[in-house]
């Protein structure tokens, strides 16, 4: 016990005394951990984020109508059996939908007709208040787009009377919620599937289909099912597939390069500071060496010091990596980040590797000093 | 048994011979001096005693222990145990009190111990400066903190290299006077020095000239 108090004692006692030299490199790991840390967790996060959305976050896959096919509707039916050609497994949800015009009082509107129960699977990033019928049978309820709420001021609990001008049906919905997408959908007004076929006299019949589907080999499942009907045209959903594999791509190397290149300065930075402090500390060693001391004594309080830094440095580094990160997130992506403790060992363990191989050097000269020459001198 | 002996020793740096053919031996209890010219080979001769340095030839035994072929662990732990060291420029850890400093040295032999170290210190007549840093202390008290330092591992064996070149003339005769008593209780010294009236301390000196000894003489008799 009494040994590692003096150890302890001694450790502190040199801190002390060169403390401006140990901020160098304690600032040097912080900058170092702080950085790493920040861009990994913004990175963690971007990619989890965006990789949710790439392969489940929603709809991946719209089916309509081929061109050639002279037509804009389809049987319900086809859906179905297009989304039984994927694993069961794959498939996270799947949903009809048929537009038509209605007029509400002289108000011409965009009516869609959907599978309620669905909606979290297919555009999960919808905000949504109110609640929604989520039976498939239940009948005379609808959710308003946004916009069409603030302008129109349909409310939860309005009842709009719906008519369609072709066929003169009409039928009244009471607003149960309100959807806010950023998109077109905001401009809509959305009713049970089965209302609007009967409204729009097209029952059994639908638009587009639109599938959330997970898995390899969508695209080739894709174009095997249009070669299979013809009269169906079976498309990847664009903005959330491709391109922006490829910036996670681009994205990710670069952070790699930049890790990689901050593990480096930081490495050289503490190396040279340890460097300096075993050249002023020359005389010390020698004495410690005249009173006994081994290499492998003096070895481990060196690397004491360094892991000591170190990890000084990260649990700082990782504080303020956690802002850099929030400043980050809010700037270049518009949200939050979210803390991911993996960072924490990663970015401890890679601290410590960093200060261990910043010490070999310094080490060797350690154990290279010659107390008769360095105690001679005046 | 000698409780030190060299035979045939000899240091070469380059071409130059810093110690030629050096044989003496030095028995328990005894007080040696070496004397000699500046860069008559003296410290030399410590460091190859203290076993910090090798010689180029010959052997130097301590405690009857041959350490010619030892690897430098093993002459650490030697000098560990064995020899206790004292410098002209005193050479205590700036960043540690005085008692840390004698700890220090019982650190590295086996375990520190705060009551025998303040006892060391107190021997030395520094009973009220254990706390202090050594820059808060004199040259004089520095150096005594110093023999505290070595003699706290009970060494068969003082070595002091021009102990006392570095303090004024009051501070000189207390760390004398401390070396006397020590001697007096039997422990065994070694001091270079080139000053005739510490030399004259000692029950035998050791003059070298250019390496190699010139002349041995005890109070009031040449030897060679
Ligand atoms: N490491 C070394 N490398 C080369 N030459 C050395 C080395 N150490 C000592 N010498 C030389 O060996 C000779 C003896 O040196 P030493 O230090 O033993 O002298 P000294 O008697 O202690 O002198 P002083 O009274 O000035 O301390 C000198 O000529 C010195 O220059
Ligand atoms: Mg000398």
């Amino acid at each position: 016990m009494r040994k590692s108090r003096m150890f302890y004692r001694m450790l502190v006692s040199s801190f002390q005394l060169r403390k401006s030299r140990m901020l160098i490199a304690l600032l040097a790991i912080i900058v170092g951990t702080a950085v790493i840390s920040g861009l990994l967790s913004v990175y963690y996060d971007i990619n989890v984020k965006m990789g949710m959305e790439f392969r489940s976050y929603g709809a991946n896959l719209i089916l309509t109508p081929s061109s050639d096919s002279q037509q804009n509707v389809f049987p319900e039916s086809t859906a179905q059996e297009i989304a039984g050609v994927f694993p069961q497994q794959n498939v996270v949800g799947y949903t009809s939908n048929l537009y038509g015009l209605v007029k509400i009082n002289s108000r011409r509107l965009v009516v869609v007709g959907t599978w309620f129960d669905q909606i979290s699977k297919i555009t999960p990033y919808w905000e949504l208040t109110g609640t929604l019928d989520t039976d498939r049978k239940a009948s005379g309820t609808a959710f308003v787009g946004k916009t069409v709420s603030d302008k129109l001021g349909y409310k939860i609990g309005t009842v709009l009377p719906l008519k369609d001008e072709v066929t003169g049906n009409e039928q009244k919905v009471t607003v149960t919620g309100i959807i806010s997408s950023g998109g077109t959908e905001d401009n809509q007004i959305f009713i049970n599937l089965s209302d609007a076929q009967k409204l729009f006299h097209q029952e059994g019949l639908a638009n587009a289909a639109y599938f959330s589907v997970t898995g390899e080999g969508i695209d080739a499942a894709a174009s095997t099912i249009n070669v299979k009907y013809p009269q169906m045209e079976l498309s990847p959903i664009k903005q959330i597939s491709g391109s922006e594999a490829v910036m996670l791509k681009k994205i990710s190397s670069l952070v790699y390069i930049v890790v990689v290149i901050i593990l480096l300065s930081t490495l050289l930075c503490v190396a040279t500071t340890m460097m300096t402090m075993v050249m002023e500390r020359k005389q010390e060693i020698a004495l410690k060496k005249v009173l006994g001391a081994q290499n492998k004594a003096l070895s481990l309080e060196f690397l004491s010091e360094a892991g000591v830094l170190a990890l000084a440095g990260t649990l700082a580094g990782l504080f303020f990596g956690y802002f850099l990160a929030q400043v980050i997130g809010q700037s270049v992506f518009q949200s939050a980040i979210s803390f991911r403790w993996a960072v924490i060992p990663l970015v401890t363990v890679t601290a410590l590797l960093v200060a261990g191989l910043a010490s070999l050097i310094p080490l060797r000269s350690v154990i290279g000093i010659e107390p008769a020459v360095v105690l001679k001198g005046e | 048994m000698s409780i030190l002996e060299i035979t045939g020793m000899s240091k070469k740096y380059g071409s130059l011979h810093a110690l030629q053919d050096i044989t003496f031996s030095v028995e328990p209890g005894e007080w040696v001096s070496i004397m000699g010219s500046s860069g008559s080979g003296k410290s030399t001769m410590l460091n190859m005693i203290g076993l910090m340095d090798k010689p180029s030839t010959g052997e130097v035994s301590i405690d009857g222990i041959v350490t010619s072929s030892l690897s430098s662990k093993k002459l650490t732990e030697i000098r560990r145990d064995k020899i206790g060291l004292v410098f002209q420029q005193f050479h205590l850890i700036p960043h540690l009190t005085a008692l840390e400093n004698v700890m220090v040295a019982q650190y590295y032999h086996s375990m520190p111990d705060e009551k025998e170290a303040a006892a060391a210190l107190g021997r030395v007549g520094l009973e009220g400066r254990s706390r202090h840093l050594p820059r808060q202390l004199s040259g004089g008290e520095q150096q005594r903190v110093c023999i505290a330092r070595a003699l706290i591992n009970y060494p068969a064996l003082i070595l002091a290299d021009e102990p006392t070149g570095n303090l004024d003339e009051t501070n000189e005769k207390i760390v004398l006077d401390l070396f006397q008593e020590l001697h007096s209780e039997g422990h065994t010294i070694i001091m270079v020095t080139h000053a005739p009236e510490v030399g004259e301390l000692a029950e035998r000196q050791i003059r070298l000239e250019y390496g190699k000894i010139r002349e041995i003489r005890v109070p009031g008799k040449i030897l060679i």
